[in-house]
């Protein structure tokens, strides 16, 4: 379970957040959508632990991050598995060894072992053909399913997606959308996706979070989203810009 | 306007000594856990074969033609008042005092150093730095570690190949364009010479094979933005190395000459 509660965190004279406050329970789907430059990727940050909060606490499994020793943090590290915006593959390594640093790091598995898990795991997204291939010979959401791969290849408890679809075509988002929506029921991890997509919102969220002006603005189900009369929250949804910017295609 | 022409050096001065801070910090990082090293030893090998096996090639051409170059200009100081084998002084004396060491490391820091910061800069910008912090390795022992270690290594043993080569360019040219002889340079090259001058240049390339390769993962790590900030990391790291290695030089010289 992961409790945030009232962080706030300020880069030189802009605060980012200012008092967030939520909980996710095992084996929920939480997503997270905002306006760029909301925070989402900053808070996904602090649940890391690559940034500390200025003030309030973020605890994962009952352990507060800021009283950790590094040592400890990395164990809880261990338990997360971390899909990044560009999938942030090891540009030296093929994708077998970008597999298998994880899995050798993480994991108390024999070779055979980890040869096997990466031919699962590399099968379950759709990219066992392309395990001698480097991450430069691969396409955008190639390299997404990759990264997916390497989140699960050690098994974690939590899964993290930073805007997983973006500056991916329709039909590979919905790739992404239904594997991120398999692990979450299938294996029961649980999943925190930050997006602005909503088709991603609608098709894999048990529970939807709203960043806006630093704070969780709302915090409910998809349905509620959807049927919101709030103006910040409906114009979001249904991508509309709330200030009449004086053009409209006729 | 004018108090910010007054404060100028001041801020600059902020500025050189936060950013020199932020240096020692990380540098102190790599210390933190000594237990963990064992787990980067491997890397600091595949290092070592980047930083120091693939730049002999560059150390040996620039080492014979420093060594030709001396050579050649020494003799012509000399022209007809000064015999000639003490052309086998000067080079010998040059080679290994002052150019093996601080002409590599400045070929160095432009094959070596400016690499490093691209490498770990391009990582930081594409988010591979927190992608390693994230399968819970200590990015400092994984990226920096290695380099650091490799370069205080290999330097000192890429100096010991550009003396060498460095010495037979000088000795090259003195024999095929001056009138000097394979005795009379060996000659002048043992009259003049001190043991302790081999371990000289062996000593300054351990303190540049450290600066070097720290100064170019501090950069790189905390390169910021995109392409630009990485071409950035790579152009202080250059900058800032080149004018190290001259002010190491001589405050190395000051204390153990």
């Amino acid at each position: 379970m992961i409790n945030v509660s009232n962080i706030y965190k300020t880069f030189k004279d802009k605060d980012v957040l200012r008092g967030v406050d939520f909980s996710i329970q095992s084996g929920e789907c939480v997503v997270v959508i905002g306006k760029s430059g909301s925070g989402k990727s900053v808070l996904l940050k602090h649940l890391l632990g690559l940034i500390s909060p200025d003030k309030g606490s973020i605890e994962i499994d009952g352990l507060k991050l800021d009283e950790l020793t590094y040592r400890e943090l990395q164990r809880v590290r261990s338990k997360i598995g971390m899909v990044f915006q560009s999938g942030a593959l090891f540009d030296s390594m093929n994708v077998y060894e970008n597999l298998k640093i994880a899995i050798d790091r993480l994991t108390n598995l024999k070779q055979n072992q980890i040869d096997d898990r990466i031919e699962q795991c590399l099968d379950e997204v759709g990219m066992k053909e392309t395990k001698l291939f480097m991450p430069s010979e691969l396409s955008g959401g190639m390299k997404k399913r990759v990264g997916i791969a390497r989140a699960i290849s050690f098994k974690p408890d939590y899964l993290f997606y930073d805007e997983p679809t973006t500056g991916l075509d329709p039909i590979m988002s919905d790739t992404i959308n239904k594997l991120i929506y398999k692990f979450n029921k299938k294996n029961k991890i649980t999943t925190l996706v930050i997006t602005h997509s909503m088709k991603t919102v609608f098709e894999i969220a048990d529970r939807v979070l709203m960043l806006y002006d630093g704070k969780i603005y709302f915090n409910g189900s998809v349905n509620d989203i959807k049927n919101s009369k709030d103006i910040i929250i409906s114009s979001f949804v249904n991508g509309k810009e709330i200030l009449d910017l004086g053009y409209e295609k006729q | 306007m004018l108090i910010q022409i007054l404060l100028y050096p001041f801020n600059f001065l902020n500025k050189v000594f936060t950013i020199f801070g932020e240096y020692v910090l990380l540098m102190t990082k790599m210390f933190h856990s000594p237990r963990e090293w064992k787990d980067y030893i491997s890397l600091t090998f595949d290092q070592m074969m980047v930083i120091g096996t693939k730049s002999i090639p560059i150390v040996i051409i620039t080492s014979i033609f420093s060594g030709m170059v001396t050579s050649v200009q020494s003799a012509y100081q000399f022209e007809s008042w000064t015999p000639t084998w003490f052309v086998g002084s000067i080079v010998g004396e040059s080679i290994l005092l002052e150019l093996a060491p601080v002409i590599s490391a400045l070929v160095l820091t432009g094959r070596v150093g400016a690499t490093i910061a691209a490498e770990i800069g391009t990582m930081r910008v594409t988010e591979q730095i927190d992608a390693i912090e994230s399968l819970s390795f200590n990015p400092v022992l994984y990226l920096i570690f290695p380099r650091v270690v490799a370069g205080m290594c290999m330097f000192p043993i890429l100096v010991v190949i550009a003396s060498f080569f460095g010495i037979f360019g000088g000795w090259f040219a003195a024999i095929m364009t001056l009138d000097v002889t394979t005795y009379d340079f060996f000659k002048g090259f043992k009259t003049w010479f001190h043991p302790f001058d081999a371990f000289f240049g062996i000593i300054k390339s351990f303190f540049f094979g450290f600066t070097i390769t720290s100064i170019a993962c501090f950069q790189g790590y905390n390169a910021k933005g995109g392409a630009q900030g990485v071409g950035e990391a790579a152009t202080v790291t250059v900058v800032t190395s080149c004018v190290m290695i001259v002010v190491l030089d001589y405050i190395i010289s000051e204390i153990l000459i």
